[in-house]
């Protein structure tokens, strides 16, 4: 579970953002309120009477968001934030004629950058959505990618080892590859350069490398201080971000490696930060603050509970949440990398839990597409079926 | 010698329930016609426009000025009308005349007087049209019907040829093709053509039906004793009709047409699939005896958000029958709105089947309504049926699916198993002149072949040309006039003209998929035919058995003549000749009996266990014709 520490740093965010908008309304004046303003929405202090300056600011800070959640680059999101409230300090007016200026102030009530970060991922999260069910932009949006992207290549290379894969269906892992991704996320994110970039964080790559033997001694050694260090037992994805199937990944290595509190700790986990609510699981966890949110999209959730419940972490609750998406995924077919992984997924499942109508239709499609996907496949193929499905 | 049923001699213009859509469309017009007159006498200017666009669609933008909005609305009619046909959209006609008759009364401009009249006259002669071209049909079939019922009362057919062929090069290239075309994963469709899945020749789930419905008489005919490689095949073409991909259209369909957004494609309507492949599904259960779609759930649709429609062959049936009985005309829909003939013919084929095979009653209770609306609704005095009728407002015309859109008969059997004298009847009148005609092309034939080749034509999917479509009406002709030496000619000379020497995923025949289909089932279906097949049922199989792998032997022919010895028929399959030696599996021999394997150089001693059982190696590297044979 989330240490003190955690806590306690929630709480001093909490006072911090409660407490600063009301400083800069008081201390401040009217500049202060447009100041503030920007610690909800930044760029929004600026619209009023620099509008495209203020635009800036707020395309800045979506960009900054989607740095911030995609690579662990936190330090871009206060460097908008606060280049937006200097800004403000520098040019808004410092009172208005207009009766709209005289409109009462309403001071933030929670994290601010949380707020709009949820705002920006929900409406990525929308427009993804969205994009899946106009038929056009479906058609569109289910191209395979041309290259497999250095994350998905590090969980298709722990999965295969995962699975023992046969020479044929394993995954050489590019080491190159791992590298230069974690070199690019360590400057971007912590100015990190040189060294081993892979001596903080980068969970799954580290776990597809200690899979395969190819992590040095001494990198293994870092993998197991890191994991021991980290609030919930596992090293981030990306600085700052625990992401679920990523964690499962390291904690399988982490435990293939004898260092099974990792997988204690893991499990734990994902019964409290990351446990079902609701069918859903969270979809990332912001370890400086304590603070999951946002759910896994449907192959992330089935491939993630698919190995918890392979080593036996989790229990079958998940299936009744999944099943759905599983079966919708069987008939939409393998063209689409997400539904061949929740397809390949739920193979793992079937081998635990006694669902014959799932099994014959999941028994379907042809796996063979994303290396990832097929990896999963080669692991259920590779599972004896769970004595409860053979009693039937 | 039965009487053939004649025609009537006093038909009727319509049949009860259409001349009630009918009388109702009319009613309709008649009020719309009515109001629009009612605003045009009472009305200011603006209600005059929208008035005489009730009158006639458009023609207030005529009164208002505006000559091209009045040629705007006809050409969104034109569209309307398309979309009608096409995907049901019922709503589109009123829809756009709706359109006109609003933006008539908005739209400003000098008002044209003139077009007062001219909207009255152009609303008599759209209405004298349709009147004139439905009447001077009728009466000119009518005049025909004492010359056709003499006709059918006096005519003397051949008899059908009906002989037990022995398989060819090309039959067994046509038979490699459709195994490895049915047997890849069950998620592949290589080598089959996709277009649009609403209509016409690119659709999937007809060219998995034509293959089913053509592969049923080769296992019947050719290698009743040898199901073991066309079984899986058969069972996959109808698993592959539950794939996303091939029903997925009926969703857009149902919601366009019904208004509803339910994706099941069994439980409403969609004949088109339910019908046909419910068909599919007891000729494949007729030919193979496998009843593994009599199991509960065996035939699932599964929707993209994870919803299954669960369907076995007995559920199937009864969603089928429903519709029969819930349907106003008798005939239920294919598209919304849209009831065919040919459709429900094979939805009948369907329950006919089905109750043949598992002892129900789905036709009995089905097949007077049935028959009442093909001879009062969709019967025309001289004999054909309409191919389609609206089942919204009665109306029925040429769409272009068929010739004229008519025929004598239809279905996949032409009524000979739903309907055996009203079948008599079509056959006769789809064969006036036949043999004179074909008598002539079979005094071409010389030494048993046919030098003469026949033009190219579109496809209906207009993807290429081809001659295949030719031949296969006239193998099919000759056979139906018993003229079997014309149509064994007509099949090497097609084949000649024809083959590509191809193999899967592209085709033996320069031809589509469809149309393949459908020659192979006309090529194969002698002696024994669907029609037959469906009124026999499962009849397990004679003599010995035998089985070999497959892809690494073909089995082109295995059947028993006398229950004791077998003629077998083995050529390498898609792996090519076997280096090794193959193993055929034989059963249901004599316990502890003793065979000999010959012909072709072959020469082998076949032990039979005292199960009956045995195997015998042999290399397969060309085509062998054999003989397993008792030793006395």
């Amino acid at each position: 579970m989330a240490s003190r520490s955690s806590t306690r740093r929630r709480v001093v965010v909490l006072a911090a953002s409660l407490a600063l908008p009301a400083l800069l309304v008081f201390g401040f004046g009217h500049r202060g309120q447009h100041m503030a303003r920007n610690l909800l929405v930044p760029g929004a202090g600026l619209w009023e009477e620099h509008l495209w300056v203020g635009l800036a600011f707020t395309v800045g800070m979506v960009a900054a968001t989607v740095a911030w959640v995609r690579w662990g680059a936190d330090w871009t999101v206060a460097a908008v934030v606060g280049g937006a409230v200097v800004a403000s300090a520098l040019w808004a007016p410092g009172g208005h004629d207009a009766p709209a200026a005289a409109s009462p102030f309403t001071p933030a009530r929670a994290a601010h950058e949380f707020p709009l970060v949820v705002l920006v991922v929900g409406a990525l999260s929308w427009m993804r959505s969205l994009t899946a069910r106009v038929p056009l932009l479906r058609r569109l949006g289910a191209r395979r990618p041309r290259r497999v992207r250095a994350v998905d290549h590090a969980r298709a290379v722990a999965v295969a080892q995962v699975a023992g894969a046969a020479e044929e269906a394993a995954v050489p892992a590019d080491v190159a590859l791992l590298a230069r991704r974690a070199r690019r996320v360590g400057l971007a994110a912590r100015f990190r350069v040189g060294g081993d970039p892979f001596r903080r964080d980068h969970a799954a790559a580290r776990a597809a490398l200690a899979m395969a033997g190819l992590l040095e001694p001494d990198g293994l050694t870092r993998f197991v201080a890191d994991a021991d260090r980290a609030a919930l037992g596992v090293p981030c994805s990306e600085p700052g971000w625990v992401r679920p199937l990523d964690g499962t990944l390291a904690a399988i290595a982490l435990s293939r490696a004898g260092h099974e509190l990792a997988a204690t700790r893991w499990k734990a986990a994902l019964a409290h930060e990351f446990g079902l609510r609701k069918g859903c699981r969270a979809g990332w966890w912001w370890s400086p603050l304590g603070l999951g949110a946002g759910s896994m999209p449907p192959w992330e959730h089935a491939v993630t509970t698919a190995l918890a419940r392979a080593e036996g972490w989790i229990g079958d609750d998940d299936w009744a949440a999944l099943r759905a998406a599983a079966l919708g995924a069987s008939a939409r077919g393998t063209a689409h990398p997400d539904d061949e992984r929740t397809i390949a997924a739920a193979r793992v499942w079937l081998r635990f839990v006694d669902d014959e109508q799932a099994a014959r239709l999941l028994a379907r499609p042809t796996v063979a597409h994303d290396p990832l996907a097929v990896a999963l496949d080669c692991y259920a193929s590779s599972i004896p079926v769970h004595e409860e499905v053979t009693a039937r | 010698m039965t009487a053939t049923l004649l025609l009537p001699t006093a038909p009727r213009r319509m049949g009860p329930v259409t001349r009630f859509l009918v009388l109702r469309t009319v009613a309709v017009v008649l009020l719309v016609e009515v109001a629009g007159s009612v605003l045009v006498a009472a009305g200011g200017a603006d209600a005059r426009a929208a008035g005489l666009s009730l009158v006639f669609p458009g023609a207030g933008f005529l009164y208002a000025g505006h000559p091209e909005l009045f040629v705007a609305t006809w050409v969104l009619l034109s569209l309307a009308l398309v979309l009608w046909w096409g995907i049901s959209a019922h709503f589109g006609i009123p829809l756009v005349w709706g359109l006109s008759v609003l933006g008539a009364w908005l739209v400003g401009g000098p008002r044209w007087h003139w077009a007062l009249p001219v909207g009255y006259v152009l609303a008599a002669v759209a209405v004298g049209a349709l009147v004139w071209t439905f009447e001077a049909r009728f009466r000119r079939k009518r005049a025909k019907v004492p010359m056709l019922n003499e006709y059918l009362a006096t005519a003397d057919l051949p008899e059908p040829s009906r002989p037990l062929r022995e398989p060819d090069d090309m039959d067994a290239e046509l038979l490699r093709w459709a195994y490895e075309l049915a047997l890849q994963p069950l998620d592949r469709f290589d080598g089959f053509e996709w277009g649009e899945q609403f209509h016409g020749g690119t659709v999937v789930r007809y060219q998995l039906n034509y293959l089913g419905w053509a592969l049923a008489p080769y296992a019947v005919n050719y290698i009743p004793n040898a199901l073991g490689q066309i079984e899986p095949a058969m069972r996959n073409l109808v698993h592959k009709q539950t794939d996303l991909r091939v029903w997925r259209y009926w969703r857009t369909l149902n919601l366009v047409g019904n208004f509803a957004a339910d994706p099941d494609p069994i439980v409403r309507d969609n004949i088109m699939f339910s019908g046909f492949t419910g068909d599919q599904l007891n000729l494949y259960e007729a030919a193979t005896g496998s009843t593994v779609f009599d199991q509960p759930g065996s035939l699932t649709f599964v929707w993209e958000d994870g919803r299954t429609f669960e369907y076995d062959h007995h559920s199937w049936m009864q969603a089928v029958r429903r519709n029969f009985e819930r349907s106003r005309l008798g005939f239920f829909p294919c598209e919304p709105g849209w009831s065919f003939a040919a459709c429900n013919t094979i939805g009948g084929q369907a329950l006919y089947g089905h109750d043949r095979l598992h002892g129900t009653d789905l036709w009995g209770s089905v097949a007077e309504r049935w028959r009442t609306t093909l001879e009062q609704e969709y019967l025309m005095p001289d004999g054909n049926y309409a191919n389609i009728r609206s089942t919204h407002t009665g109306l029925s015309w040429d769409t272009g699916e068929t010739p004229g859109g008519e025929y004598f008969t239809t279905g996949t059997h032409s009524f000979k198993d739903l309907a055996p004298d009203i079948a008599e009847r079509g056959r006769k009148l789809s064969l006036r002149g036949v043999p004179e005609k074909l008598g002539k092309l079979a005094a071409l034939v010389r030494d048993g072949d046919l030098a003469m080749e026949l033009p190219v034509e579109w496809e209906r999917n207009r993807a290429r040309k081809t001659a295949v479509p030719g031949w296969t009406k006239i193998i099919a002709g000759a056979r139906a006039v018993g003229l079997e030496d014309l149509a064994a000619a007509a099949q090497r000379a097609g084949d000649r003209q024809c083959a590509t020497g191809q193999v899967w995923p592209e085709r033996p025949l320069d031809v589509g998929v469809a149309n393949m289909a459908l020659h192979m089932l006309v090529r194969w279906s002698t002696p024994v035919d669907n029609a037959m097949l469906n009124v026999r049922g499962w009849v397990p199989p004679v003599g010995p058995l035998v089985d070999a792998d497959w892809p690494a032997v073909l089995i082109t022919l295995a059947r028993s003549a006398d229950g004791r010895s077998l003629d077998l028929g083995v050529r390498p399959g898609p792996s090519g000749p076997a280096v090794d030696a193959v193993e055929l599996r034989f059963a249901s021999l004599t316990p502890s009996g003793h065979y000999r394997l010959i012909g072709d150089g072959v020469a082998v001693d076949v032990a039979a266990s005292a199960e009956g059982t045995a195997t015998a190696a042999l290399a397969v590297d060309r085509p062998l014709r054999l003989a397993l044979e008792v030793v006395a």
